[in-house]
């Protein structure tokens, strides 16, 4: 019985095995010892001494830590309404232009190219109280906006993130509009449907499950934000951009304190795992592998 | 595969950050490297000798800390001094190893034990360094080292803890103000005096000020730890202490009086609008804006942001000047952060190790070939039409004979930046706190961009009295005073 | 096997109507735009590599040199033998879309194609990996790679490629979108699973196995952190050989300099991008997946 069913899986299980080993050696283990430095006071001089929930303690009783979990939430949530739907909208017209295809694909991915120093020198050329957009702003009679305020800065960076960001995820939809077959366009036009039906019917089912996934791995991406936040407005102002990952990282790079920091990625990732292994049953029913 | 890309980037600002904390520009000025092959050592000490018998014959590996690629003439000195040095003591074989100190990347350095046997860092990492144990007890080895009494002892005080010394100075920096005076003329405002005060600087500032063209009249850091160093320099000067340490606790004491005047201080510059408005500027940026002429003033270390006008700038070197911290009022002392660069020893090593890489570093210390190799470096500088800024403060005395020895060689070249003896009279530098510096920096930036972004009338005493408890609470309560 | 590129969403029938013109119209500017902010920086860099120093502080900016200096090319060649460090990265690049595709694809056909026992906790150990942040476990994958004696050879970079789960689900998710019955049919004539993956999920997946290997590309060519800590000197790749040894803190390097270096890093990425375009969208049986 056991080699019957191991004869049914032989081939499945042959194309998997050599991936669960690359995971297993070069993610699993490290990131299981970096769970493991969560109980540890980690030194690597006189060895860890094991010191149980105490950095789960200090971590949980640091006042920033409530600020810094909003802080994220609201990063997601403004990354996801303003920044989520443009990667989809230029695929869509870039697979739809007539002319310069190649090239309009390839705008995108422009920024992924550059060196992040050239990048954020340039940012912080655009959003300079005298620099062009406010120049721009000043010439045609509006105030001028000052984008490094408490109550704006976040959305400074959600604009810049985005614009650095889309095309990769512009790209991925790009492939995955062209796997739409184009027959069906033909008929949905010969059934009459208009230009939006045919988005609305066609194209946005042919890529949902791409939309889902994105989705998915958007909000993973931005809950482990900080780079920008750190590199543009070093967590300011008065914190407002001061993330979880921001504060993880100086707790591991600022004051060295690996237990603590490694407490903190394991409370979210115990958050995250939960929530996924809860997605998994919710769909356990509607939907069998 | 992102995530590599995101470390990338936390490196890069951290090293923009560090950089600014200490180790700022040293590059452009005296690190030690040694003097060409051709030069001997006449006056080497005759315990070098005694030390290498010591040392007994078993067979030494050591890694010395290379100096980046782009610095070909640094690091040939340092493969001749390496060949001095294992001349006389044959049983020793050193190794040049390029990594650049960065407190980004030397936990990973030390976790896996791979960064160099003796190696350069800065003076804030002190306390952080000794207390993880990444760095060596020096103190048994200073006390056989015949010079060791003849150190700069202002430049060394930071790595002096709890008695214990822990890093040998290469050279240190004191608090400045860099003018650009080129902006003063162009508004025909009057130079402040050198002796000058907060009021004074206020006052320049309002003057040199132009929003509207995007000149700034001072530019603060107000992004990230550099932004406490920064104002810390304030908090010295009105007489105030970061922290008091007594019966084995520390205290905060940032929330006092002169606390409460120099946040005042910050206020004022911002409510009189001479200030960016940009305010997140780290170390890199502030020195930016100020080589772009879009601020009139900026503080940093010794000739720091002075040398990277000069040289990386372009600003002629008659139109930058340096001045003191402003003392809080006429006549009292302008008062600065010190910090600086220093050459340390692996902790990880072993003792034999240990002891040979100490040999090595201070084998020309006080020697003629460490000034020639300054020499050599003054030289190479002209002939890329660059000048030479010198440290303010070295790891000699400067009323010291060998103090006299380097102001001869210095007075050889017109390429090298001569501070103005009054300044060096006026200026009075302090070191920075020991005790969980970057976690009162960090804590501070954050009250600065309260008071830097929040409009209206604001509690300055109880920004700082929070500040004060909460920096209190989360880490000088866990200081252990040995 | 070229796709009629005349029409997707919208055919010529479609452009009789004003609105649809209005729309489109505006469609072209969007993206225009969108274009033209993509190309400044590209442009900006460019030119900042040819002005003089003092014009590269110059306030406020100005945006084309008033000579263009060449000389600084050439100077920055000085400082950087930039054909190793492109070789490197190359030489990288390389095993890593081997070994990744490689293990990444069959693991993918696998999950979406194959029968395998508890398939969905298989995905979840993938998948989790993505909810722990890297930096929390970056000492720790050092040291393996330590252990495991790959620091300072290439495999430190060709192995751990495959553990990306961020490309192995968009790579299942395509393999997803195959008829069952193609593949079923070439079973039916004998193929075995590697021919079925080779002679249709691959053909099929072109557009999307070409879009990670450019996005791939650019992980490598911009990673400097983590392989300037795993690799020596002589075998770095080009971000990282520029951040250690161009852009150091503490550089003295004028900037034109370094800006004619990062200038040059632009183009291989760019040509590469040019060339590889074309195939996103070729390559595609008609009909031959799923909607």
């Amino acid at each position: 019985m056991a080699f019957r069913s191991l004869r049914r899986y032989s081939w499945g299980l042959l194309f998997l095995i050599p991936e669960i080993v690359i995971f297993l050696v070069f993610l699993w283990i490290p990131i299981v010892k970096g769970i493991g430095y969560s109980f540890y006071k980690v030194d690597f001089v006189s060895g860890n001494t094991f010191v149980g929930l105490r950095n789960f303690r200090e971590v949980l009783a640091n006042p920033d830590l409530p600020t810094a979990v909003k802080n994220t939430l609201v990063y997601m949530f403004w990354a996801l309404v303003i920044g989520f739907w443009i990667p989809i909208a230029m695929a869509v017209s870039v697979s739809e232009l007539k002319r310069f295809q190649g090239p309009a694909r390839i705008v995108g991915y422009l920024p992924s190219i550059i060196p992040a120093i050239v990048l954020y020198g340039m940012w912080q050329w655009f959003y300079d109280p005298v620099g062009p957009i406010n120049t721009f702003l000043n010439s045609v009679g509006l105030p001028e906006f000052d984008f490094y305020s408490k109550g704006h800065a976040v959305f400074s960076l959600i604009i810049m993130e985005t614009w650095q960001n889309f095309g990769s995820a512009a790209l991925i939809y790009v492939a995955g509009l062209a796997s739409i077959p184009k027959d069906l366009y033909e008929a949905a036009e010969l059934d009459g449907a208009g230009v939006w039906a045919r988005i609305r019917y066609v194209t946005l089912p042919g890529i949902k499950n791409l939309v889902l996934l994105l989705l998915v791995l958007q909000l993973i991406a931005t809950s482990q934000a900080f780079q920008s936040q750190m590199l543009m407005f070093g967590g300011g102002p008065d914190n407002a951009t001061l993330t979880y990952l921001l504060l993880m990282t100086r707790e591991a790079f600022v004051y060295f304190d690996f237990g603590r920091a490694s407490a903190l990625a394991t409370l979210m990732f115990l958050f995250l795992a939960a929530i996924s292994i809860l997605t998994l049953k919710l769909r356990r029913g509607d939907d069998p592998a | 595969m992102r995530k590599t890309f995101v470390l990338s980037l936390l490196a890069l600002m951290l090293a923009a950050a560090g950089c600014g904390k200490g180790n700022g520009g040293s590059d452009a000025s005296g690190s030690p490297s040694s003097a060409p092959a051709s030069a001997s050592s006449p006056s080497k000490p005759s315990a070098d000798a005694s030390a290498s018998d010591s040392a007994s014959d078993k067979p030494v590996e050591i890694t010395a800390y290379a100096y980046p690629p782009d610095k070909t003439a640094e690091n040939a000195t340092l493969n001749a001094r390496i060949k001095r040095f294992t001349e006389k003591h044959p049983n020793v074989t050193i190794k040049p190893v390029y990594w650049w100190y960065e407190n980004t990347e030397v936990a990973v350095k030390m976790a896996s034990n791979s960064a160099q046997t003796e190696f350069t860092t800065w003076a804030t990492e002190a306390k952080l360094l000794s207390e993880k144990k990444w760095i060596a007890d020096l103190t048994g080895y200073m006390a056989d080292w015949p010079y060791a009494n003849d150190l700069n002892k202002l430049a060394m005080q930071p790595f002096v803890i709890d008695g214990k010394t822990y890093g040998v100075p290469i050279d240190a920096y004191g608090m400045t103000i860099t003018i650009n005076k080129k902006l003063f003329e162009q508004k025909g405002v009057p130079l402040p005096p050198l002796d000058w005060t907060w009021d004074d600087l206020l006052e320049a500032a309002k003057a040199v000020n132009d929003p509207a063209k995007g000149i700034a009249g001072f530019i603060p850091m107000g992004k990230g730890t550099e932004s406490g160093w920064n104002w810390t320099n304030f908090l010295y000067s009105a007489g105030g202490e970061v922290q008091s340490v007594a019966d084995g606790k520390v205290t905060a004491t940032f929330n006092s009086e002169a606390g409460l005047k120099a946040l005042e201080f910050y206020k004022k510059l911002k409510d009189a609008n001479v200030i960016p408005k940009n305010w997140a500027l780290g170390y890199g940026d502030a020195l930016t804006l100020f080589n772009q002429g879009r601020g009139a003033m900026v503080m940093c270390g010794s000739g720091n942001a002075l040398d990277g006008a000069i040289n990386q700038g372009k600003i002629s070197k008659d139109d930058v000047l340096l001045y003191p911290i402003p003392s809080f009022a006429k006549g009292g002392e302008h008062v600065g952060v010190a910090g600086g660069n220093y050459k340390v020893i692996n902790g990880l090593a072993t003792a034999e190790q240990q002891k040979a890489a100490f040999d090595f570093v201070v084998d020309e210390y006080f020697t003629d070939a460490y000034l020639d190799s300054i020499d050599a470096q003054i030289t190479s500088q002209n002939s890329k039409k660059q000048v030479y800024v010198p440290q303010l403060i070295n790891y000699w005395n400067d009323d010291s004979e060998y103090g006299r020895k380097y102001e001869a060689m210095l007075a050889k070249h017109d390429n090298v930046y001569k501070y103005d003896p009054e300044l060096t009279k006026l200026m009075v530098s302090k070191p920075e706190a020991t005790y969980e510096t970057q976690a009162y920096y960090a804590e501070m930036a954050n009250v600065i961009q309260k008071v830097f972004t929040m409009k209206g009338d604001l509690d300055l005493q109880k920004l700082l009295d929070d500040a004060a408890a909460k920096v209190q609470q989360a880490s000088f309560d866990k200081v252990v005073v040995q | 096997m070229k796709p009629p590129r005349d029409r997707a969403i919208m055919s010529p029938h479609d452009f009789r109507k004003t609105g649809v013109k209005i729309a489109y119209g505006f469609m072209v500017i969007g993206v225009c735009l969108i274009s033209l902010s993509m190309l400044y920086p590209f442009v900006n860099t460019f030119l900042n590599s040819l002005k003089s120093t003092e014009e590269f502080f110059a306030f406020p900016p100005p945006f084309f040199p008033s000579r263009w200096l060449w000389q600084n090319y050439k100077d920055s060649l000085d400082y950087l033998d930039i054909f190793l460090y492109f070789k490197n990265t190359l030489y990288i690049y390389a095993g890593n879309a081997l070994v990744s595709l490689t293990f990444m694809g069959l693991a993918a056909y696998s999950l979406a194609h194959l029968k395998v026992p508890a398939k969905k906790w298989i995905s979840l150990y993938f998948m989790s990996t993505l909810m722990i942040p890297a930096a929390s476990y970056l000492i720790p994958n050092f040291l393996n790679l330590k252990d495991l004696g790959l620091l300072n050879t290439f495999w430190a970079f060709w192995l751990p490629a495959g553990a990306n789960a961020f490309y192995l689900l968009i790579l299942i998710n395509f393999f997803e979108g195959i008829h069952k019955e193609m593949l079923e049919s070439a079973r039916i004539d004998g193929a075995s699973e590697f021919r079925c993956v080779l002679s249709i999920a691959v053909p099929l997946s072109v557009p999307i196995i070409v879009t990670l290997l450019l996005l791939g590309f650019s992980t490598v060519w911009n990673d400097f952190y983590w392989s300037s800590l795993v690799l020596k000197t002589e075998k770095l790749p080009i971000g990282a050989a520029i951040y250690t040894m161009i852009i150091y803190p503490g550089s003295t390097i004028n900037w034109n300099v370094r800006f004619a270096i990062l200038t040059m890093t632009l183009v291989p990425p760019a040509v590469l991008f040019l060339f590889f375009q074309k195939y996103i969208i070729g390559g595609l049986s008609l009909g031959a997946v799923k909607g």
